[in-house]
């Protein structure tokens, strides 16, 4: 074959090499980008259906909880009202004011569990730390597991904007709240450091564990979310898992920005 | 000779440690079983019967899937990933069109040969960017960096003898052979590379991150 007919197959072959390039690359941005429309609808429906199941949760504690004691306060004070001379004297009166006392303080303490879960107004008040060492502290009790807390920021978690905190508190409230349901684990760990400017926050368990895959995989809109919520804050969302190692969960956020 | 074997370097590290290993080092692995036993049979072939270019076609699609599919392992973004995974079929497709068009099996190396570096090369270097791009630490430590580095070594002596040999007069055969030894030696380093990604400490089981 002589030289120049030579040289032109060599650069039909170098085409040819560029043209599968980016027919790849084509064909990969195609596919990905209608997978990614279908994700994110399927995220929209998720958020929705989770908006719902909150609104629905916060109509059933309040019908089902609230209004039946605020019935029962209603009902009492009517009585009381209507009984010209309090049945069994005074001592009995007494009674009933403290009956009454309890049930009001249950309301209180049921109203306060509403609002808690629908924002924590400890991370207001008080900051991160105590508000996820309050957290690993109401996880325990409800769920029997036993969550361990290192906390420690060197108050640096104080520097973090409302915003950035409230999203690292969700994310640890969302990370327990996956242990509790999925890891079978008796023990779990919640951690926050400060570390070269972002703060840290861990929840490792020591339950099953599973084959780690792309958060954006997950059925479900616990780790989905966590990982959205990290990357709103500028941060890194992290998983390690192996079956039988147990599970850790990391977000961290820059402390600035 | 020394060139053929040093190809296993690198399959004796990941062999030795099979399942505590990554799925990337695993292809790595097998690509260079590949790479070695075509290599070993051209050379038992060329002894035995004068001819063994015919290896080189069934043999160099499949090192090619073997190590695109190396690759995509090592991708920092589900669509380069992709990207990647795709371009095999469409590569095995590129080699029967050339073959198709070479006809015989002198014009098929000729042609597929930049073809191979070009395509290799430039899925390697995309590769080895975008992970430094995106390596929140340094990166020595790093098992793509070293094979990346490798396979653009051995592609880019590939790329730089070949044109070299091609122009030279038949005559030259002292020449010819001084410049093969070059090639040799460089593909040695390139595998020694290879075998130094592979001993590098594992990564963290990460899912990834956002």
């Amino acid at each position: 074959m002589p030289a120049s007919k030579q040289l032109f197959w060599i650069y039909v072959a170098a085409v040819l090499a560029v043209v599968v390039i980016l027919a790849a690359f084509a064909a990969a941005l195609f596919i990905y980008q209608r997978h990614n429309l279908r994700l994110h609808r399927s995220y929209a429906k998720k958020l929705l259906d989770a908006h719902e199941e909150e609104r629905a949760w916060v109509a059933r504690e309040v019908h089902d909880d609230a209004l039946q004691r605020v019935a029962i306060l209603q009902h009492e004070l009517s009585e009381w009202d209507t009984a010209e001379i309090p049945v069994g004297g005074p001592g009995r009166a007494s009674a009933r004011v403290e009956a009454l006392r309890s049930e009001l303080q249950d309301l209180g303490e049921m109203l306060r569990r509403v609002a808690h879960r629908l924002h924590p107004a400890i991370i207001d008040q008080a900051g991160l730390v105590p508000a996820l060492a309050q957290l690993a502290s109401d996880v325990s009790r409800s769920s029997g597991i036993d969550v361990e807390t290192d906390l420690q920021d060197d108050g640096r978690s104080e520097q973090l904007s409302r915003e950035r905190a409230l999203m690292l508190y969700r994310i640890a409230q969302e990370g327990l709240r996956n242990v509790a349901r999925h890891s079978g684990a008796k023990r779990a760990r919640i951690s926050a450091r400060a570390q070269n400017g972002d703060i840290a926050v861990s929840i490792q368990d020591f339950g099953h564990g599973f084959e780690t895959t792309d958060p954006s995989r997950s059925k479900g809109l616990g780790l989905i979310s966590m990982a959205e919520r990290t990357r709103l804050a500028e941060g890194r969302f992290e998983i390690w898992s192996r079956p039988g190692e147990g599970t850790t969960v990391r977000a961290s956020v820059p402390i600035k920005g | 000779m020394a060139a053929t074997f040093a190809q296993l370097l690198p399959s004796v590290v990941v062999f030795a440690r099979w399942r505590r290993t990554t799925v990337a080092r695993q292809w790595i692995a097998l690509w260079c079983v590949a790479f070695f036993l075509s290599d070993a049979l051209q050379l038992i072939l060329s002894m035995a019967f004068g001819t063994n270019l015919w290896v080189f076609i069934y043999i160099s699609p499949v090192e090619d899937a073997l190590l695109l599919w190396a690759l995509s392992h090592w991708q920092t973004r589900p669509v380069t990933r992709m990207a990647l995974r795709i371009a095999i079929p469409l590569v095995i497709a590129s080699y029967v069109v050339i073959a198709i068009i070479a006809g015989e099996l002198e014009s098929y190396k000729t042609f597929s040969g930049p073809f191979r570096a070009l395509m290799i090369m430039t899925w390697t270097a995309f590769t080895v960017v975008t992970n430094i791009a995106t390596a929140p630490e340094r990166v020595w430590a790093r098992d793509w960096l070293w094979t990346c580095l490798g396979v653009l070594l051995y592609f880019g002596m590939f790329v730089v003898t070949e044109p070299i040999i091609a122009a030279m007069p038949r005559d030259q055969v002292e020449n010819m052979f001084r410049v093969y030894n070059v090639r040799a030696i460089g593909d040695v380093v390139a595998f020694i590379l290879i075998w130094r990604g592979m001993r590098c400490p594992l990564p963290s089981n990460s899912s990834g991150s956002t």
